[in-house]
């Protein structure tokens, strides 16, 4: 799309110099662009940096380049950076000031599954009660006790007031448990940065200040997401005197509450404690007027302010199952394609499209339907926490793992379980151990892995240049073939991208940048039509929208509607639809199947969600 | 100007450098002897500072243990106010240059730069690769600093500005070279002028020119003859000889530098490798003070590190007397190699370091300075001023408590080894009263020189011994127990040594020169029965409860007596009877004094190459 003037209250935001600013943005009014246009400005004025910070590595690089586009050195003077990217740079850059000797390595979210398994059968109490569950309680069990750890590190609970935090003696008992053992393994998880850096940053305030007076402006995107911790951090660097931060957010996209974000930290906590001016901006430049219409059915927003002269289309159509849904979807799709659009330059192509869900699980029938159409179309991905499939790759990531941190043994024995070993206690015997030739050298290549990363594209060349001279019958299938030597390119890509991206290269801080999904913010981008979760699509928009799977219980989920309607969980349900909705720029369309086919087999009928506006 | 400071430097691998760490000041004067590894720390600065493109295999460093595989030169950056005291943050560019990232925290919350250049050879390329490197922090209790860990730095390599001045600088090389200090000013000297004294210039230089040629016959020729280039040519171009540099921008080209009186000067050319050398540093400086005057001191990080070696080099000691002013007053922290111990002399002594080998080591010493009173600081700074600075460059030190003994030893001396002081290198000092020693101790340690001491027997003078032996060495010593200390025997001063070892007629024949014939026994007539001093006594007085003073008097009767006015007049002459003394007692061809001989031989053993 053209770029378009700034509307004036746009420019009077732009052009906010010094002060506390919180700018309630709702969805369409081109905060990003406001955001962008007073980042160039400060960086223009500021000898020392802005600090720009966002909630995804994806915004972080959209920011970026918008602003390379003007001028390349102001990239100097800001320091765009997610959350939890600016804790782990304060923490490797200050590491003596904290209690760790090295760079911990981050773990990712099935580490924490298995480490907290392992903890769990470590105390005799839990591993009684543990052994009596089945299999799906012992799941449940588990994803409850690891929110719950979230939960408190996310709240800042220090340890002495941890009584009042959680009455329960056992997840008292797990949570410290827990935390040794990350500890005896020098891994800390994502939470972990963000109570670390805090700490650092409080308990030397001399650094702090060092950051305060490094960052002269601060500038947070999508600040009704923020969680306790992330908002004490940002305490922490301004401290009393640093005023001059803006917050931009809209309470009613806040949609991540389940894992401790509220808006009431931009809401209240940032009002009492910055005195910000507030400002709204609530033009909106992305959606149609029919689908403006429909959104404010969903969250009344007195003061919008329609500025688009588009009618656009937005439509509820229910269908029989959710296998006519996607064949509707996608007959649908088929007839938009290649059509004009109003206000648009060039015609309707498949990367203007999106299908959005409440979960990744509704999207399975329209995948299917686009795979038997042939249809390009890819799932966006939050690029966090990505896992390699095949076995080599998966090998060669664990014994990388290893290698970074040899009192890793948590990842020592999964790659022993992965490669067939036994009783290994170092990289080394696992290498020697090996049975198979491939993965042996694969191990190999990890284990000569050097600190400084000096050898690493070597190295994955190296293995790419065994898998081509070996034949596919080496392999469990031809599809574990494919997948192996696939993985290997994009872990080669992955590579490159963190090598162009930093200047400091160490194996540890690859891992870590992998793991903070650093390194395929730019790969995730794929072809065609998109299929995504509400959530993942945050903060991205589409011409045109299907919005599938709307029938209670679904969306909203089950478990909120059991909350009752008053409920947080149904509150943030409704910024779910109202975030999907205003996703979409011209079409929108709405959909639900009447009835599902349960997992035991039998149809449920389903209704329309009542989330959506009665019309 | 903000300022920033170099605390420390270390330096590994580097020629004859191992583990090996120096602390540094705005100035610092590093001495040492030849071939010790002056120019290596020189050296080492401009491998983290400045480049390594001069770095060969050779300069890694062998030992028994084998060559290094790599060269490690780290230094400790710290914030300092103008006044050069140490402040808990970097000014406002220095904060900026640096990056938060890049400044680190030490226990006293003191922030600093812990800055790490690593050279590894990379054998088949035959050349090093050079890694620069913020370490997470300065020191570590677990593991030897090399190993310390770090990160790549993002400090901006021009944040330092780093000058290496050789001892072969020439004045007369940096007019011609354009890469020069001289040569960068003057090439920009034009754009200095105002446009329309250019102009004006120019108009004069080309009338000029016009008059040079056409009152020279020759210049006339050379032109006339010139011009048949121009039939060759198809050009419309004109052959023009100017004997002066048409433009100003030419103007280096043709400049000459000229010493000496108004009207009798010489081109530097026709002078000695002192003057141009001492003109290139100044040259040098006046392209410094340039530079730092054209940054904005609230905008831009600005101060060099300046290397110097042997800035003496060919000049004469009243010039080398002036140089260090003239160093020290530039912008910037400098570093300066010498072997002048006039330039050591006039620098302060929280400036001086010694370099020197202990084994196969070598090491840096300097001043304990929170050690030492101001009072202390000034008589170290007094004696080596005294000595013109011969005193930092001693092969040994020898120091006594009376000027008689100080006077009589370096006499003794060239007698008992045939060798004049300046050339047995050593020192003598007359430190003042027993309890004046530490200091030079001090002194001695910190540059590694020899020190003995050659001391009065009596009881409140070993006391003061002991005193010494404990502040130097932080434990309890025995004075009977030191090799270097050599104590009169019998509760003796030197004088009464001198007496009882039988040299009374050397002593009267010393006095008669001194004083005349018949001063001896002049002064027995006088001063016999006479009141010396009054002396406390423990009886106090009934009426006013103080103790009682009494008369104590000379008595030089009988042979005795005789004995102690020659030590009364001895000790009434010792600024003037040491060296008459001495003479007396080796012209008379006895042996010199059991106890000094033996101090010379204890030198003699230490260090066998006097």
């Amino acid at each position: 799309m053209c770029k378009i003037k700034l509307s004036p209250k746009q420019q009077e935001i732009a052009a906010l110099k010094d002060g506390a600013v919180l700018v309630r943005a709702s969805a369409g009014s081109g905060k990003t662009r406001v955001l962008v246009e007073r980042i160039k400005m400060l960086a223009g004025i500021t000898k020392r940096k802005v600090l720009a910070i966002t909630f995804t590595n994806k915004a972080c690089e959209e920011i970026r380049t918008r602003l390379a586009e003007v001028d390349e050195n102001l990239l100097e003077h800001v320091f765009v950076v997610t959350f939890h990217g600016l804790c782990e740079s304060i923490i490797e850059n200050h590491i003596a000031a904290t209690r760790f000797e090295t760079m911990p390595q981050i773990f990712t979210d099935d580490d924490r599954k298995k480490i907290l398994e392992e903890t769990i059968t470590e105390i005799p109490s839990l591993t009684q009660w543990y052994k009596g569950l089945n299999d799906k309680e012992r799941k449940e069990k588990l994803y409850r006790a690891l929110d719950n750890i979230s939960l408190i590190k996310r709240s800042v609970i220090p340890d002495n007031e941890l009584g009042g935090f959680i009455r329960d003696e056992q997840m008292h008992n797990l949570y410290l448990s827990y935390r040794e053992h990350m500890d005896s393994l020098n891994a800390i998880d994502f939470d972990d940065l963000l109570l670390n850096a805090y700490l650092l940053l409080i308990n030397n305030p001399r650094i702090a200040d060092l950051y305060r007076r490094s960052f002269t402006y601060i500038c947070v995107d999508e600040a009704q997401d923020l969680n306790k911790a992330q908002y004490m951090v940002l305490r922490a660097i301004t401290g009393g005197e640093h005023k001059n931060v803006m917050l931009v957010g809209d309470t009613k996209q806040s949609i991540y509450a389940f894992n401790g974000s509220s808006s009431e930290y931009m809401d209240d906590w940032f009002v009492r404690d910055y005195h910000p001016t507030e400002y709204d901006l609530n033009e909106n430049y992305r959606s149609a007027k029919s689908i403006l219409d429909y959104a404010q059915k969903v969250v009344y927003d007195d003061s919008l302010d329609v500025t688009l002269p588009y009618t656009g289309v937005c439509e509820e159509c229910a269908y029989d199952t959710p296998c006519e849904e996607a064949k509707g979807v996608v007959d649908k799709i088929k007839s938009l394609v290649g059509t004009e659009i109003e206000g648009c330059d060039e015609k309707l192509n498949y990367t203007d499209i999106a299908v959005l869900a409440r979960n990744k699980f509704v999207l399975g029938k329209i995948e299917e339907q686009l795979k038997s159409c042939g249809l390009p179309y890819h799932y966006k991905t939050t690029g966090n926490g990505q896992g390699f499939i095949s076995t080599a790759a998966k090998a060669f990531d664990l014994a990388m793992v290893v290698r970074a941190n040899p009192y890793d043994r948590l990842h020592l024995d999964m790659l022993q379980s992965l490669v067939g070993t036994s009783n290994c206690e170092s990289l080394q015997q696992v290498t020697d151990s090996i049975q198979d030739i491939f993965l042996k050298a694969v191990v190999q290549h990890a284990l000569l892995l050097k600190d400084d990363c000096s050898n690493m594209l070597h190295s994955i060349k190296e293995v790419l240049k065994i898998l081509k001279t070996s034949s596919a019958n080496q392999f469990k299938s031809e599809d574990e073939a494919l997948a192996t030597f696939d993985e290997f390119e994009l872990l080669m890509h992955h590579w490159n991208l963190y090598a162009k991206s930093v200047i400091n290269y160490s194996l540890s801080a690859f891992r870590n940048a992998m793991s903070l999904g650093q390194t395929s913010a730019v790969y995730a981008e794929g072809e065609g039509i998109t299929l995504s979760t509400i959530h993942t699509m945050k903060g991205q928009q589409a011409v045109v929208v299907f919005l599938i799977g709307m029938d209670d219980g679904t969306f909203p989920d089950y478990r909120s509607i059991r909350k009752g309607s008053e409920s947080l969980e149904m509150q943030q349900e409704k910024n779910n639809l109202y975030v999907a909705v205003t996703r979409a720029q011209r079409y929108l369309y709405i959909s639900y199947p009447k009835k599902r086919n349960m997992p035991w087999g039998d149809w449920s009928i389903r209704k329309k969600s009542s989330l959506l506006p009665n019309q | 100007m903000q300022k920033i400071l170099i605390e420390t430097i270390r330096i590994d691998g580097f020629r004859g450098l191992k583990d090996f760490k120096m602390s540094l000041s705005e100035t610092t004067v590093l001495t040492g002897m030849n071939n010790v590894g002056k120019t290596s720390v020189l050296k080492a600065l401009q491998l983290l500072f400045g480049n390594g493109s001069f770095l060969a295999v050779e300069d890694l460093h062998i030992d028994n243990n084998g060559k290094s595989a790599q060269i490690i030169v780290d230094a400790k950056i710290i914030a300092v106010d103008e006044e050069g005291k140490r402040t808990a943050n970097f000014s406002d560019v220095w904060e900026i240059a640096f990056g938060e990232a890049n400044i680190k925290m030490d226990a006293e919350n003191y922030a600093y730069v812990p800055l790490r250049a690593k050279y590894t050879f990379q054998t088949l390329q035959n050349t090093f690769n050079r890694d620069m490197q913020v370490l997470n922090e300065w020191d570590s209790t677990s593991i030897a600093w090399q190993d310390l860990q770090g990160k790549k730095s993002t400090i901006k390599g021009e944040c330092f500005q780093f000058h290496y001045l050789d001892a072969k600088r020439d004045i007369q090389d940096d007019i011609k070279a354009r890469t020069s200090y001289l040569g960068k000013m003057l090439g920009d000297v034009v754009s200095n002028y105002d446009p329309q004294d250019v102009v004006e210039l120019e108009k004069k230089i080309s009338s000029l020119n016009a008059e040079a040629i056409d009152k020279s016959e020759v210049l006339r020729r050379i032109q006339e003859s010139l011009k048949g280039i121009d039939a060759t040519m198809d050009s419309s171009g004109k052959v023009y000889v100017s004997p002066f540099a048409k433009k100003l921008r030419d103007l280096n080209k043709g400049l000459t530098i000229h010493y000496g009186t108004e009207d009798n000067s010489f081109t530097m050319d026709y002078h000695g490798m002192g003057t141009r050398s001492w003109s290139s540093m100044l040259s040098f400086k006046a392209f410094v003070k340039q530079m730092s005057e054209s940054k904005n001191p609230d905008e831009e990080a600005f101060f060099p590190i300046i290397a110097i070696e042997e800035p003496e080099a060919h000049l004469h000691p009243n010039a080398q007397k002036q140089l260090y002013k003239q160093m020290n007053e530039m912008p910037g922290i400098k570093i300066i190699a010498t072997h002048s111990p006039y330039v050591a002399a006039c620098s302060e002594l929280s400036m001086l370091r010694g370099m020197y080998k202990v084994g196969e080591k070598t090491v840096c010493g300097n001043l304990p300075m929170t050690k030492l009173t101001a009072e202390e600081q000034r008589k170290i700074s007094q004696a080596v001023l005294m000595s013109n600075g011969e005193l930092l460059f001693a092969k040994a030190i020898v120091l006594g408590e009376g000027e008689t003994e100080v006077q009589a030893l370096p006499i003794f001396c060239q007698k008992h080894w045939g060798l004049a002081p300046v050339e047995s290198g050593l020192s003598f000092i007359d430190v003042k009263g027993c309890g004046n020693y530490y200091p030079f101790v001090a002194l001695a340690n910190a540059f590694q020189i020899p020190w003995y001491i050659f001391s009065d027997g009596e009881e409140r003078t070993k006391k003061g011994l002991k005193t010494l032996l404990e502040k130097t060495y932080n434990e309890d010593r025995e004075v009977t127990e030191q090799k270097n200390i050599f104590v009169i025997p019998n509760e003796k001063d030197f004088e009464g040594m001198l007496l009882e070892d039988g040299y009374r007629d050397e002593i009267e024949s010393a006095i008669e020169q001194l004083k005349g014939k018949d001063f001896i026994a002049k002064y027995i007539e006088d001063n016999n029965h006479t009141t010396k001093r009054r002396e406390k006594t423990q009886e106090v007085c009934e009426s006013c409860h103080q103790n009682i003073f009494v008369n104590i008097e000379r008595v030089y009767d009988g042979e005795d007596g005789r004995l102690s006015a020659l030590d009364d007049i001895m000790e009434k002459n010792k600024a003037q009877l040491g060296p008459v003394l001495a003479n007396c007692i080796i012209e008379s061809g006895k042996a010199l004094p059991p106890l000094i001989v033996k101090l010379f031989d204890g030198i003699k053993k230490d260090i066998c190459h006097v």
